[in-house]
């Protein structure tokens, strides 16, 4: 039985000191990091996400304070895992880290049994239907 | 024997294997990319095509690893660098005047750099302006070899601080005082003509043979970095000779040199990273395509008339390169060109090397007597090699405990471990020489003090 896991990968400063030739082991590295676990069939999504944006609030819009900040979200993966300890081991292996940056290892809220068990009978009831 | 110009895909600056980014293609990149910005923002706002640059990079490597590496990496690293610039201008309220022009310039920069034979001429010709415009003579040779390597090779200011042995904050505000300059002294992106040409020339020549020579004298196996400057001081110095401001033989006769001695390179450093000297190396593995390279660099600069101190310099490593072993060298040849180098750029380094030529070609008295005149005038007091040349010299002739104290002399002055080394297997071989002969040589109070 495995869960939904989403590593966000935090701090969008530690790039802009990076020499060119390091950015480039570092973009390598990463991307054969990704690759694998592409490969293994663990990631179900994730995105990279510019930096800046806006902050919204009740009856503002602010510019995004996190801009190459040490917090913000660099991007994100989504994982099938079997546990947050596997997650946790995932992410220390993240070539980012030796680099300056973070993640934070969270796992989606799955959906509540009821909702799951309704949505089941609703598909095999939809499948039956397709089938006849 | 012809020699036939070796073909460029033997520069060690290969392109990439198919589906492999080549190894310095960001490093490389960065540098053209520089250039090109440069150009369309003006030698002013240097430090912002730096960082435009730079930005670029980094959404490389947000953007790849995620979406695959693109089928044209440098394409888009050219289009993100364009849009990144336009965005940047427009945000940048402050040069109301010019802005529009230059929005025009960067507008219309091509986001394909693929693009045939126009388009690298175009890259070729950003890149030398660039070049004199960083070897401007308002700036330090040190300012000029940092911010040469900063914008035309790509180096962080760690990676700068790394190869020169100082700290990134120094080298940051070396840099930052090297832009001002530029901008202060409105340092414009025109290549210099005329009388101007040849002076400015022999600037950017200056600097090429300083990082050079940088990355030369202080391998010591344990940074890569600096074996990395040789090959951006040929790249840049090539780039020079395939410009038609830079055809003057001493271009082609600096790039002789360099060729000659990055031959030797592989020979020049053991497995345990200790310097070999020139008799002792390993002449099998010296790179022979090098060699040629060398020469028919050194053949291109013998059109006309003049000899420069490159050329005089290269003729001595073509001597040492082309020699089948060390005894075959042919050292009158070499003397030779000490003395015309000795009279052209007097220079106590070399006349250090050309006592060395001398007692090769008279005997150890003879380098010993040009060493006692360097002393005498009080030259390189604190230099380790000429101590450690004088020690080989007594050596020579027999005289171990003189050259051990000229051992211990030179084992003072230097810091470096290699170099430590190799002059404290010496002495131990001198003290146990000196101890069998029983030696009744007087030893010189001189040396001994």
């Amino acid at each position: 039985m495995t869960e939904e896991y989403v590593i966000f990968f935090r701090g969008t400063d530690w790039d802009r000191k990076l020499s060119p030739h390091e950015l480039q082991g570092a973009m390598q590295s990463i991307t054969s990091w990704l690759d694998n676990l592409q490969a293994t069939g663990k990631m179900t999504g994730g995105k990279p996400l510019l930096s800046g944006g806006k902050e919204v609030r009740l009856g503002s819009v602010a510019d995004g304070c996190f801009a190459e900040a040490k917090e913000a979200v660099g991007g994100f993966v989504s994982l099938q895992l079997e546990s947050l300890e596997q997650a946790v081991e995932i992410a220390s292996s993240w070539p980012g880290l030796e680099l300056g940056g973070c993640c934070e290892v969270r796992q989606s809220l799955p959906e509540c049994s009821m909702v799951a068990e309704m949505r089941r009978r609703e598909n095999l009831q939809q499948g039956a239907g397709h089938a006849g | 024997m012809p020699v036939k110009q070796p073909s460029e895909g033997q520069q060690p600056t290969a392109a990439a294997l198919p589906g492999q980014l080549a190894e310095s293609l960001f490093r490389h990149e960065a540098a053209r990319l520089t250039a090109t910005l440069t150009r369309l923002l003006g030698v002013g706002r240097l430090q912002q095509a730096e960082d435009i640059v730079q930005e670029a990079l980094v959404r490389a490597l947000q953007s790849w690893p995620y979406h695959g590496v693109p089928e044209n990496p440098a394409a888009w690293l050219n289009r993100t660098a364009r849009n990144l610039a336009l965005d940047a201008l427009r945000r940048d309220k402050l040069h109301h005047g010019k802005q529009s022009d230059i929005v025009a310039a960067v507008e219309s920069w091509s986001p394909e750099p693929e693009a045939p034979a126009a388009d690298l001429e175009q890259i070729a010709d950003d890149r030398l302006r660039l070049m004199f415009a960083c070897c401007h003579p308002c700036l330090s040779p040190e300012s000029q070899v940092a911010l040469a390597l900063r914008t035309l090779c790509g180096f962080s200011p760690a990676e700068i601080a790394s190869a020169f042995l100082t700290t990134e904050s120094n080298v940051s505000k070396r840099l930052v005082r090297a832009r001002g300059k530029l901008r202060e002294a409105g340092v414009d992106l025109e290549l210099p003509a005329g009388a101007d040409l040849q002076n400015r020339l022999d600037a950017i020549l200056a600097a090429c043979y300083l990082l050079f020579n940088e990355g030369y004298k202080a391998s010591h196996g344990v940074r890569p970095v600096r074996e990395e400057l040789c090959r951006e001081a040929i790249r840049l110095t090539t780039a020079l000779s395939e410009h038609p401001v830079g055809q003057a033989p001493r271009v082609q006769a600096l790039l002789a040199l360099m060729w000659l001695n990055s031959a030797r390179l592989p020979a020049r450093v053991d497995p345990a990273g200790q310097l070999v000297r020139l008799e002792e190396q390993q002449r099998e593995l010296w790179d022979g395509e090098l060699i040629l390279r060398g020469v028919w660099h050194l053949q291109q600069a013998s059109a006309g008339e003049q000899v420069s101190s490159y050329h005089l310099q290269a003729a001595i490593a073509a001597h040492h390169s082309t020699a089948v072993d060390y005894a075959a060298t042919d050292w009158p040849a070499i003397l030779r060109c000490y003395d015309r180098l000795v009279a052209l750029e007097p220079s106590p380094v070399a006349a250090l090397n050309r006592a060395v030529a001398l007692a090769n070609v008279e005997g150890p008295e003879a380098g010993l007597a040009a060493t006692d005149s360097l002393v005498r005038a009080g030259a390189l007091s604190d230099y380790y090699l000429l101590p450690a040349v004088q020690a080989d010299f007594h050596m020579q002739a027999g005289r171990y405990a003189e050259a051990a104290a000229f051992l211990r002399r030179a084992f003072e002055l230097t810091r470096l471990d290699s170099e430590r080394a190799f002059l404290e297997a010496k002495l131990r071989f001198c003290l146990g020489q000196a101890c069998n002969a029983d030696s009744t040589t007087k030893t010189n109070p001189e040396v001994q003090s």
